[in-house]
């Protein structure tokens, strides 16, 4: 049987943890597909992000002609390569042209040179002044002012640069921005501002000259939030000559220009670097970045160069945060797993149950053969009595009156027994197969529970029934068989000479009818187990009392087929009391 | 006239049993438990011993093995009786070690 059981629970297991096992191993094999399929999916996205930048970095390539860089030089060049207008440089590559001036010019620069009489040199120039063409204005105003300054008309000379400086930029403002800043009329340092903002149209000498001049009357300390802006463009400026020298899309390290149509632009590569960043941008989620050509990429990510072989980067695009793909990843495992550890708990605690189910069944089996066994010798037990002392009264062979009496006694006594075994394996096929039919009915407590005593008719019941107990509803005759089968025990299974005790009283609604003996008393652990069916105390074959195991489980059942309790108190070596609760129904006939 | 022990703790059967034997002839005796049963076939005398396997105290069987077992046999019981094993109940997978 234990072996049998075993294996039926072995199977059972493996039946149940086998699938668990196929199902976390698939678990674990799916888990990892999705794993590739999602870094799959995610490059995919980044590939086609860079694909989207690469069109998107072209186009405004494209429009290079409408860049508005902060720090890049423009330049209008001529068909021979030469500069028409430039704007960003600091001087101008090549040379400066100066303005051709008429003969009035000439006689007063004689005048004022040679003959050193300013004041017809003065009237001169002015007469010069007034026919002079836009660009030979600020000349011939700059030539007033130097003359005004000889004659000591400091007043007029201020004016003539005022004037030169008020006037589109031209060769001759630096040099009366200069004038001005030595005689304290403009501060110097707007002079410098105006200087490396590139608004003069000079050479490279004479730049130089008006910066280092400049900085002298500021002072270094004066100039050095300037200084880094000067170093920028005199590096631009390089690059331009550079470029103009040779024209190349990368004129000096640094540096990159694009021309086409008489047009140049020149700019810093990080400036160009920046722009195409940010146009290159395509949407949330995804950063673009322009990496050296041939850079190790990182661990997730697409690249690719750019359409413009010229241009030294490739586009690179990752995931503004790496680690997300990875928390979704680590957040979908958590879930499986924990599902996995669910489903795991769910099938173990199956198995325990199927188990404990099973173990019960077999108990349960066991009982029932017991059952089987222990009733057959119930039954033949008092019948092989009254057959043999049946035999023996009949044969004749019993003659003292007294001894027949014993029989007759003996016999009578037995039939009782059997009597009682009947009706209550009656009861109990009735209750088991659900076909007991109670009839209820008002019972008057007192007088019913001192029949039920009398009906025991032993001298040691001793019956303490109180008169006026509230009424029950119930069966009378089933209840009565439920006190006789507790009287019956307690008969039992106490001494043969001690006393058992019936007693009766109610309260809080109820009526608690108790036996109590001075038997062996019950232990704890077996008081949970007396009132299932065919359970039995103590060894198989030793059993100090006779029974099917059937009494006490009958008395529970019927008891709370009534809405009612039954109870024991126990203590091993003090007998026991067993205590039945019925609800009352009061003073009401029903 | 033989000393027969009646081992049996219904008294129906018990008192039957008694009363046919001695209407036989026979000295009988009764007692209604293992432990007690036990005793007296050590004491020793009982030319046959009747025994139930259902008994308070001490089941038939366990009685019959340490009245046979070898390290039981003690002098008393030299000259040990013939047992017979009486019972009311058919368990079919009781063993059947006295008769033998």
């Amino acid at each position: 049987m234990g072996r049998g059981r075993r294996g039926l629970f072995a199977l059972i297991v493996l039946g149940i943890l086998l699938p668990g096992v196929i199902l976390a191993v698939f678990g674990f094999r799916s888990l990892r597909q999705d794993r590739l399929l999602a870094e799959r999916q995610t490059r995919d996205a980044l590939q086609s992000s860079v694909e989207v930048a690469a069109r998107e970095v072209t186009r405004e390539l494209a429009r290079w002609q409408e860049w508005d860089e902060p720090t890049s030089a423009t330049l209008t060049l001529t068909p021979g390569a030469s500069v028409l207008s430039a704007r960003g440089l600091l001087w101008l590559p090549g040379t400066v042209s100066e303005p051709h001036l008429d003969a009035n010019a000439r006689r007063a620069e004689e005048a004022e040179l040679r003959q050193r009489d300013f004041a017809k040199a003065l009237q001169l120039y002015e007469a010069a002044l007034r026919e002079a063409s836009p660009e030979a204005r600020a000349a011939l105003l700059l030539r007033i002012a130097r003359t005004a300054k000889k004659a000591g008309d400091l007043e007029r000379a201020r004016r003539a640069w005022r004037q030169i400086v008020s006037l589109p930029t031209s060769p001759a403002a630096a040099p009366a921005w200069l004038e001005l800043v030595e005689s304290g009329a403009v501060p110097a340092l707007d002079f410098y501002r105006e200087l490396i903002a590139g608004h003069f149209p000079l050479v490279r000498e004479s730049y130089s000259f008006y910066s280092g001049r400049v900085r002298e009357l500021i002072g270094e300390a004066g100039v050095a939030e300037y200084r880094e802006l000067e170093r920028r463009r005199t590096a631009l400026t390089l690059a331009s000559e550079a470029f103009l020298a040779a024209p190349r899309r990368n004129p000096t390290p640094g540096f990159i220009a694009f021309w086409e149509a008489g047009r140049a632009i020149l700019l810093p590569e990080d400036a160009l670097r920046a722009r195409l960043t940010k146009a290159a941008q395509s949407g949330p989620g995804t950063a673009i970045t322009l990496r050296a050509r041939q850079s190790a990429s990182m661990d997730l990510s697409a690249s690719r160069p750019l359409d413009d072989p010229q241009l030294p980067w490739q586009l690179e695009a990752a995931p503004h945060d790496p680690a997300a793909l990875e928390r979704s990843l680590r957040n979908r495992e958590t879930l499986f797993l924990g599902g996995l550890g669910l489903v795991m708990a769910v099938l173990l605690s199956g198995v325990c149950l199927t188990a404990r189910a099973v173990r019960r069944e077999s108990e349960f089996a066991r009982l029932q053969s017991d059952f089987v066994a222990t009733v057959s010798h119930e039954f033949r037990s008092p019948l092989t009595g009254i057959r043999q002392l049946a035999e023996l009264l009949d044969s004749g062979i019993v003659k003292a009156e007294e001894r027949r009496q014993e029989y007759f006694g003996l016999i009578l006594k037995e039939s009782d027994r059997l009597a009682h075994l009947v009706e209550n394996l009656l009861d109990f096929s009735r209750l088991e197969a659900g076909r007991k039919q109670y009839s209820m009915d008002r019972i008057d407590s007192s007088a019913w529970l001192e029949g039920t005593a009398a009906a025991v008719r032993n001298s040691r019941l001793c019956a303490e029934i109180p008169a006026g107990l509230p009424a029950v509803r119930g069966d009378r005759d089933s209840l009565a068989s439920a006190v006789a089968n507790l009287m019956d025990n307690a008969l039992k299974y106490s001494p043969p000479e001690s006393s058992v005790r019936l007693a009766a009283h109610s309260g809080s609604g109820k009526l608690s009818i108790s036996v109590s003996d001075h038997g062996p008393g019950i232990a704890l652990e077996e008081q949970s187990r007396i009132f299932e069916k065919f359970y039995r105390s103590g060894g198989e074959l030793s059993r100090q009392v006779k029974g099917a195991g059937i009494g006490l489980s009958l008395v529970k059942r019927i008891v709370e087929d009534h809405g009612g309790n039954v109870s024991v108190f126990s203590q091993p070596g003090e007998g026991s009391t067993f205590t039945i609760d019925l609800k009352v129904i009061g003073d009401q006939p029903s | 006239m033989k000393r027969i022990l009646v081992v049996e703790d219904e008294p129906a059967i018990a008192i039957g049993l008694r009363d046919s034997l001695e209407a036989e002839g026979h000295a009988v005796e009764v007692v209604s438990d293992g432990v007690e049963a036990e005793t007296r076939a050590r004491e020793g005398g009982f030319d046959l011993i009747l025994l139930d396997v259902m008994l308070p105290g001490r089941d038939g069987f366990s009685i019959c093995r340490i009245l046979h077992g070898g390290r039981e046999r003690s002098a008393s019981c030299h000259n040990h009786p013939r047992l017979v094993r009486i019972a009311a109940a058919t368990f079919a997978r009781w063993p059947v070690p006295c008769l033998r």
